[in-house]
């Protein structure tokens, strides 16, 4: 008994006993640097327990935790999430002096949280650990370092707080519609007592409710006005892990709700439609005129946001597992962005498109990163991002959607001037020889370089076994019981 | 009897919520709430929920509206001048109002029969049942609360705390040369 329950709970109790462990090391000296080899230790030791755990399936704390298949892939994507994450936050430099080691603490804490949330199939579960997961981000974006007349990071930190507690309560109003509705917690069963009364006001209004705070998560147009900003004000580290990790959460709880409306469902479809659109456009015509590559990421992210969706408005498992295989491979694209952009900061600043000038010159490793992940962003093969938006775009298409498909591609095309701009800056814009110090790399950075290449060739180049086995666990989470 | 009680507490409810939004004064504001969570421990003991109604007594009626008491009263907090809304500003609040009215009357009318009426008594409503879900289903969730308020007391420490003095302190990274004097 115990010890199968320690078979199927062994990352979160790893994960748990790694972040404690990192909390008494913030308390002696010499604690950044303990802090992270803790916090790497950690990941590293997450990563190998989901591996081992990856094919057990129980049922834990009387239904309110689903161990299978599913929730454990989800973790080993968070869990590399997290290793990538670290090696990426090399020395904190951005974060206030005096407090870098709770920076290794708190995100050890939200990651605790994203990996209940791939587990939780209770409401109650879910909505604690999904503000495990977000409110130490919060923290994170506030404890940037402070210059001369520059407190941006705090007016972001505020924003992001204060739309992202919205957010929550939205989410949680939503939900006790629901749960008036169907008199459960547990999301399975709600699912499947929402069924029938669907089309219903009080389902309609609970539903969107609830996917509204999630879609503030994943940035959807209209819930998308604090990314940007988040993005810009919080260290170069912060918006990596704002960036990847919240997304790919939002996507697994929404797949769990979504399974309750069936593919013929016209007003979802349409509404979910609209939000497609609207992201799209508006992330990527804003992204088209920005300067600062982290803003301009932000804008992409609404626009991805939209290219998601595309899995939704199908409503079936197709749509579903290319969701869930575009978020998976946006995480590790959106990451070989921010390690560049970290490295290529001076002393932790934010990055212009002009800062990249040359960057073949200082640094081939990591302009050849750059352009990986860029490339996958825009979607151009063989990278997972063409992959990714070739199977959402299929899922869309084979219901029916033609004009979404339509849109969908002319907003590719948009999108790839603004990523080739990226790509022109590292490879052909020159600037005087004043600013040409090459870049030295550590080990680490190379190893992450070289893993985040090799994620996102591999995913792309072997689509149909990793969107097969996506789509055999997701069998689990849409069949209603 | 039953009826009567029920309309006789939501109006006092109803009444002490009035009282909290039209108070000039931030202190009456509050003592007006905890009428108004009275009112609701009320229909709770109605519906048979002895103990949430204990619980809104306890944590919301004393707890929460004596922290409310505690920051008015440290913050000082002066009943403020009326504000006069602009023409433009009550058009536009008028319009919100209606359709919110509106939004609610649509949603509530013509879906009682659609409806699976909740159970008269829910998890909350007895002691027993209370404490089985709390260490059976929701184990998980308590004990990540826990977490939760682990974050919530180091973030206040780690936003609170003052850089003072130009080095940087005990245990820190050798790198800070910089951010001199800054507080959080």
């Amino acid at each position: 008994m115990i010890q199968e329950f320690i078979m199927a709970f062994l990352p979160e109790l790893v994960l748990l006993a790694g972040v404690l462990a990192v909390f008494v090391v913030t308390l002696y000296n010499d604690r950044v640097a303990r802090a992270r080899a803790v916090s790497l230790a950690t990941a590293a030791a997450l990563v190998v327990s989901c591996l081992i755990t990856l094919r057990s399936e129980a049922t834990l704390f009387d239904g309110a935790y689903r161990v299978d298949l599913f929730s454990q892939w989800l973790k080993l994507a968070f869990g590399v999430g997290y290793l990538a994450v670290i090696l990426l936050g090399r020395r904190v430099d951005d974060i206030r002096p005096d407090i870098r080691p709770e920076f290794f603490l708190f995100l050890g804490i939200s990651m605790t949280g994203f990996v209940f949330l791939a587990s939780s199939i209770d409401a109650i579960t879910l909505v604690v650990s999904l503000e495990l997961s977000s409110f130490p981000l919060f923290l994170l974006v506030a404890m940037r370092r402070e210059r001369e007349g520059q407190r941006m990071q705090m007016e972001s930190a505020i924003k992001f707080m204060m739309f992202g507690v919205a957010a929550n309560g939205v989410m949680l109003f939503g939900l006790s519609y629901l749960y008036g509705l169907t008199s459960t917690t547990s999301i399975p069963l709600m699912v499947q007592r929402l069924q029938p009364v669907i089309d219903g006001p009080l389902a309609l209004a609970g539903l969107g409710l609830t996917f509204a705070g999630l879609y503030y998560k994943l940035a959807v147009f209209p819930f998308h006005f604090w990314t940007p900003d988040v993005y810009q004000g919080a260290s170069n580290e912060t918006a990596g892990i704002i960036a990847s990790m919240p997304k790919l959460g939002a996507v697994v709880i929404l797949v769990r709700f979504a399974a309750a409306a069936t593919p013929d469902n016209q007003l979802i479809t349409e509404i979910l439609t609209v939000l497609a659109v609207a992201s799209m456009f508006y992330g990527n015509l804003v992204a088209l005129v920005q300067r600062d590559l982290k803003r301009l990421l932000g804008f992409s992210t609404i626009a991805h946001a939209g290219y998601t969706l595309l899995g939704f408005v199908a409503l079936d498992e197709a749509g579903f597992s290319a969701s869930l295989y575009y978020m998976t491979g946006y995480l590790f694209m959106v990451l070989a962005c921010f390690v560049v952009i970290s490295r290529v900061s001076r002393d932790g600043e934010n990055v212009a498109i002009e800062d990249l000038h040359g960057l073949h010159r200082r640094s081939p490793l990591l302009a050849l990163t750059m352009v990986i992940g860029i490339f996958a962003l825009a979607g151009i093969p063989p990278f997972v991002g063409f992959m990714g938006k070739f199977a959402l775009l299929n899922a869309a298409f084979a219901r029916g959607h033609t004009v979404l498909v339509i849109l969908a591609v002319i907003n590719t095309a948009i999108a790839a001037y603004y990523y080739l701009r990226v790509v022109h800056a590292s490879f052909f814009g020159d600037r005087d020889a004043t600013d040409q110090m090459p870049i030295a790399l550590d080990g680490s950075t190379r190893a992450l370089c070289i893993g985040l290449i090799a994620i996102v060739i591999l995913l792309g180049v072997t689509p149909a076994p990793v969107i097969d086995a996506i789509t055999t666990s997701l069998a689990s989470v849409v069949a209603v019981p | 009897m039953q009826d009567f009680l029920f309309y006789l507490f939501s109006a006092i409810t109803l009444g002490g919520a009035l009282l909290v939004v039209t108070s000039r004064n931030a202190v009456n504001s509050a003592v007006f709430l905890i009428v108004t969570f009275l009112g609701m421990a009320a229909l709770f003991v109605l519906l048979e929920s002895y103990f949430l109604a204990v619980l809104q007594v306890l944590v919301y009626a004393g707890a929460v509206v004596v922290l409310f008491l505690f920051i008015i009263m440290l913050l000082d907090v002066k009943g403020g001048r009326r504000r006069r809304l602009g023409g433009m500003s009550a058009f536009a609040a008028a319009i919100a109002g209606l359709l919110l009215v509106s939004g609610v009357v649509t949603l509530f009318t013509g879906i009682g029969e659609r409806m699976t009426p909740a159970t008269a008594t829910g998890v909350g409503a007895q002691l027993h049942s209370f404490g089985y879900a709390l260490f059976t289903t929701h184990l998980l969730p308590m004990q990540v609360t826990g977490f939760l308020l682990l974050v919530a007391m180091i973030g206040v420490i780690v936003l609170s705390k003052r850089l003072t003095a130009p080095t940087a302190p005990r245990g820190a990274a050798p790198a800070a040369g910089e951010n001199k004097g800054t507080s959080a």
